[in-house]
């Protein structure tokens, strides 16, 4: 028995379905005023595959027919290319919701529903980025898994685990292990923060500066900046700004730089002690 | 145990390696930025080689002592505080690199 039934939106000459669905084979419920575009699904990973998750019902509209699914697809990373970012989408394959990642983009419709780009029989569902080993991930230091629809707010971080230090006098990447990796979409604003202690090893009046590079060494429009008052003087650093960078994959990172000698940012295994960085998203 | 010491800095300066675009941890790891050169990387790595890890850091200070400061008002007389300045700043940089040869001056 299938365990959806799909109407068109258009039903009744309504811009809205009316739905019977037999759910997992045990109760038929009726789905009143559907809107069109709906879709109560979010993209997430679990166990190592994509997968959707329901939100406030299981109904999605692909192409102006409303779906409803209780069996979840999933998609696994074989497949796929290391490091890249795929668009992933839902297409109903003989009553059988079904899971496609690819590289090709989408084009929203004028019912706000997103669409594979020359094939809108497959909706999209969200981002996805490989790692370099070829997986899937969602951790706090690689937020790679996006839902289009049904967004909620995301953290990201990372710390140094040990004291990071140079002596460069131009802006330099503290740790390129310790980024925070992530994917936006384009219209959705991030917030980036970092925070902790450092010193110097130089005299009174030389210069120890912190900011966050977006993607590179170029430092954001903030940053901290203090005059040493006495070598090895530990000064905290803190702040945050909100950003909108384009669509797709970014990374975050601490940039340091020093007026002379040499600055030590400190690192640590446990909290408490360690200088961090860290976003917010949505997806 | 830490794999880079407090001296490292130190180190890299007495070898003359530039410092731009790159950083270390205690951990050993190293980040250069996509602007450095290898020939740079290759000192850095020569100067991580010989290092002991466990040497104690430079002087917490700008190098210099109650006797060097007098020694150079005492011999700068005359001059003007810019002129002190550079002095005193060529000294410090001098301490913070000291070779077999500064030491002779």
């Amino acid at each position: 028995m299938p365990d959806q039934l799909a109407l068109p939106t258009t039903f009744g000459g309504l811009a809205a379905a009316i739905q019977l669905a037999l759910l997992d084979g045990n109760y038929l419920a009726l789905v009143r005023g559907l809107p069109v575009g709906v879709n109560n699904f979010r993209l997430i990973l679990s166990g190592g595959n994509l997968t959707l998750q329901p939100v406030n019902g299981c109904s999605v509209d692909i192409n102006g027919t409303v779906y409803a699914y209780t069996s979840m697809p999933t998609l696994a990373p074989g497949t796929f290319s290391a490091s890249t970012l795929y668009y992933v989408y839902l297409t109903d394959v003989s009553g059988v919701a079904t899971l496609e990642g690819s590289t090709t983009g989408y084009t929203v419709d004028t019912k706000g529903r997103a669409y594979k780009t020359g094939d809108a029989t497959r909706r999209l569902m969200g981002l996805a980025r490989t790692t370099a080993g070829v997986a899937w991930a969602d951790t706090s230091a690689q937020r790679f898994v996006l839902s289009r629809d049904n967004r909620r707010d995301i953290g990201a971080s990372n710390y140094f685990a040990a004291n990071r230090s140079t002596a460069s006098n131009a802006w330099a990447e503290l740790s390129s292990s310790e980024r925070i990796e992530f994917l936006t979409w384009a219209e959705e604003a991030i917030t980036l923060d970092a925070h902790g202690s450092a010193y110097s090893d130089a005299g009174a009046g030389n210069n120890v500066s912190t900011s966050i590079g977006l993607d590179g060494t170029s430092p954001l429009d903030f940053y901290w900046v203090w005059n040493n008052a006495a070598p090895n003087l530990g000064q905290a650093f803190g702040g945050m700004e909100t950003w909108g960078p384009a669509e797709g994959y970014h990374y975050a990172t601490i940039l340091g730089k020093v007026s002379a000698g040499t600055g030590t940012w400190y690192g640590n295994a446990s909290p408490g002690g360690r200088c961090m960085i860290s976003a917010r998203i949505r997806g | 145990m830490d794999k880079i010491g407090p001296s490292f800095g130190s180190e890299l300066r007495a070898a003359g390696v530039p410092l731009e675009g790159f950083a270390w941890g205690a951990d050993g790891q190293l980040t250069f930025g996509p602007d450095v050169p290898q020939s740079v990387r290759d000192q850095v790595a020569a100067v991580l080689a010989a290092h002991d890890p466990s040497a104690p850091a430079p002087p917490a200070s700008d190098g210099l002592t109650v006797d060097d400061v007098v020694s150079l008002l005492a011999d700068q007389q005359g001059t003007t505080v810019d002129q002190l300045l550079t002095r005193a700043k060529s000294l410090q940089a001098a301490k913070a690199a000291p070779t077999p040869a500064q030491r002779m001056e």
